[in-house]
């Protein structure tokens, strides 16, 4: 009974985890992006100036709002960061009461932007690291929800797989450091175990972490058993002031830095989001949230103050247990609270995840490649699984070094810059998952590892040559963030060409059919003297 | 620094975790581990992991040097890991040893 059940569990984690898998690895790869969201912001905007007073660029922010939308309804400012490549600000206009109803309200394009220290627009348009934020739970052309049902399902799906794949292993201490190389299917095994059992810790967590993101669209019925109004459940989640009703009477805002200084001492922590309802008006109300870097729980206290007068006139309620648990959950997900050296720990544990699905994709060839009757021709299910492989999980890496690419190339008055680097991204993919359907496996595999070391390699040439400011200066200014994404990804290219180096020399091995090699004569198989 | 020290005692713990293990000490002793030998290994190997516990703790606190701590306990399982199976001396001895393993794990199956 007891072999029949690891046997089940084996099955499962062997489909649980095939299925889904190629989700998967995209979601790995923008998540561990991800991470160093901000870092890719400024990368990805290299002649911004860096932020080196948050409160002096706040002031930009304030500057550009009051030129740009002074009578909005309200605005919102991403509190600048060291970090960051500017102030995120986007505001929304007054309700227009003579616009028919269900009109379109106006494109995020329009009302929001990205100020420099100075206040003035950043020229470069793009998503930045944003995208990659995005991309890992939103995917991209798809409706959001659709997307959010794939990749919970499929989170879901990576949950089973973690749990069986531990059943399946059994003796996973015991194997703890083995790893047998240049043996085929044990060492891909070993691979995949070694991805695996290091990084259990994180690859658990953040599965599970990553689902309760997802938990009131995966799982509603606790919210509507308890909250028959949603906007209810909502306020508990999310305490708000309540609406502002306009005085029509004009009256200047204060200096908000000056606010977001008084909301840092009553809230004892870095500010993250500054808000302001009725800005210019007599009733204007400055709401300021905890920034997430403060504290493991990622929804912050809350703080509101008269616009005018600056005196406080709301406080939010002491978060309950479930909302801190919430909270906090999110915040291990997403690992905002982590300075350089936990953000490092993260990134290499998002590198272990996706060495993690893409060894166990590769797996499942590598198992069924030596049952197979005919090797020459593999059954169409063998055939898509090795085809999607190569695909996935080398065309994506390929779309993002593309997407790198369109940053960098791309004229900066372009129209719809933005998009087009993401269009970038995905004809860069297209084109490679064109190439896979024509070439076979081996020579895919190469050609499309070997070309994302070299467009990344080449990343590194352009931005030391002919980038303004680019590598040379960081150097010089000592913006090592900076220096480091370039570095980061010389050494992915160095990854990539040993692993294309592999993949070719393994192909001279085995090209030959089996049958073939056991008629060669031994002698012939002996090195000349 | 006391972050780096904290990286430092996750390492050297499963460094000795490592040298521990048959496998690992005769490819780097040349020989199987006595019985008293791997014990004590295993036993410093606890303690360095408590002495990066507090480091990490010292570092960061309880809440985030709580996460920072099972980080580098990653961070040093992977790093030794590479470093038992990379270096030079395991690829020296990597060869000799692969019919012994075979061995080994026939009767251990």
């Amino acid at each position: 009974v007891k072999k029949g059940f690891r046997q089940s569990q084996s099955t499962l984690h062997t489909w649980s985890g095939l299925l889904p898998g190629w989700v998967l690895f995209i979601i790995f790869v923008a998540g561990t992006a991800a991470y160093w969201r901000e870092t890719l912001n400024r990368w990805m905007r290299p002649e911004t100036p860096r932020v080196e007073q948050p409160m002096r660029a706040l002031e930009g922010a304030q500057h550009f709002l009051e030129s740009k939308a002074p009578n909005a309804k309200s605005w919102f400012i991403t509190m600048p960061t060291v970090e960051a490549p500017g102030t995120h600000v986007f505001w929304v206009p007054q309700p227009d009461p003579d616009a028919p109803k269900g009109q379109r309200r106006p494109g995020r394009r329009d009302t929001s932007a990205l100020v420099d220290v100075t206040g003035a627009p950043v020229a470069r348009d793009t998503r930045g690291g944003d995208f990659f934020y995005r991309f890992h739970f939103d995917l991209h052309y798809m409706p959001v929800i659709w997307a959010r049902w794939l990749v919970g399902f499929a989170s879901m799906m990576m949950l089973v797989a973690i749990i069986t794949g531990i059943v399946t292993h059994k003796k996973i201490f015991k194997d703890f450091f083995t790893l047998r190389r240049a043996k085929g299917q044990r060492s891909w095994l070993d691979g995949h175990n070694a991805t695996a059992v290091l990084g259990l810790p994180f690859h658990l967590m953040i599965t599970y972490t990553g689902l309760v993101t997802l938990s009131a669209m995966l799982m509603p019925w606790a919210a509507i058993a308890n909250y028959a109004d949603r906007t209810k459940l909502y306020a508990t989640m999310f305490p708000e002031p309540g609406e502002v009703t306009r005085a029509a009477r004009s009256a200047p805002l204060l200096d908000l830095a000056q606010i977001v200084r008084e909301g840092e001492q009553r809230l004892g922590g870095p500010i993250g989001y500054v808000e302001v309802a009725e800005p210019g008006d007599a009733a204007a109300r400055v709401t300021l949230t905890r920034a997430s870097s403060a504290s493991l729980a990622t929804h912050g206290e809350r703080i509101a103050f008269d616009g005018v007068t600056g005196r406080v006139v709301w406080h939010s309620p002491p978060p309950d247990g479930a909302r801190t648990t919430y909270s906090a959950m999110i915040g291990l997900h997403a690992g905002r609270f982590g300075d350089t050296v936990l953000r490092w720990l993260y990134f290499l544990c998002g590198i272990g995840g996706t060495l993690m699905v893409a060894s166990g994709l590769v797996l499942w060839t590598v198992k069924r490649r030596e049952k197979l009757r005919d090797p020459m021709r593999p059954p169409f299910g063998f055939r898509v699984v090795e085809r999607l492989n190569v695909s996935v999980i080398g065309g994506f890496p390929l779309g993002c070094a593309a997407f790198f690419w369109a940053n960098r190339v791309l004229p900066l008055d372009s129209v719809l810059r933005a998009d087009r680097e993401i269009a970038a991204l995905f004809t860069a993919w297209g084109i490679a998952t064109m190439l896979t359907l024509v070439m076979p496996p081996r020579r895919g595999w190469m050609t499309l590892l070997g070309a994302t070391a070299l467009l990344l390699l080449g990343l590194a040439v352009y931005d030391t040559l002919w980038l303004r400011p680019g590598l040379g200066q960081w150097i010089a200014a000592g913006d090592w963030a900076l220096v480091l994404v370039d570095v980061v990804l010389v050494i992915f290219a160095a990854a990539l060409t040993w692993i294309a180096h592999r993949v070719h020399l393994h192909r001279s091995r085995t090209r030959t059919p089996r049958p073939a090699r056991i008629r060669t004569p031994a002698v012939l198989l002996e090195p000349a003297k | 620094m006391i972050a780096m020290a904290a990286f430092v005692c996750t390492l050297v713990a499963f460094i000795l975790f490592g040298v521990a293990t048959d496998r690992h000490h005769e490819r780097h002793f040349g020989c199987r581990p006595q019985p008293g030998v791997a014990q004590r290994c295993r036993t410093a190997a606890w303690t360095s992991l408590v002495v990066g516990l507090g480091a990490a703790l010292a570092s960061w606190g309880t809440v985030f040097g709580t996460v920072a701590w099972i980080g580098l306990v990653m961070a040093g399982a992977a790093a030794s890991f590479l470093l038992l199976n990379f270096s030079p001396q395991a690829d020296r001895t990597r060869q000799p040893t692969v019919t012994k393993r075979r061995t080994s794990e026939a009767s251990e199956n």
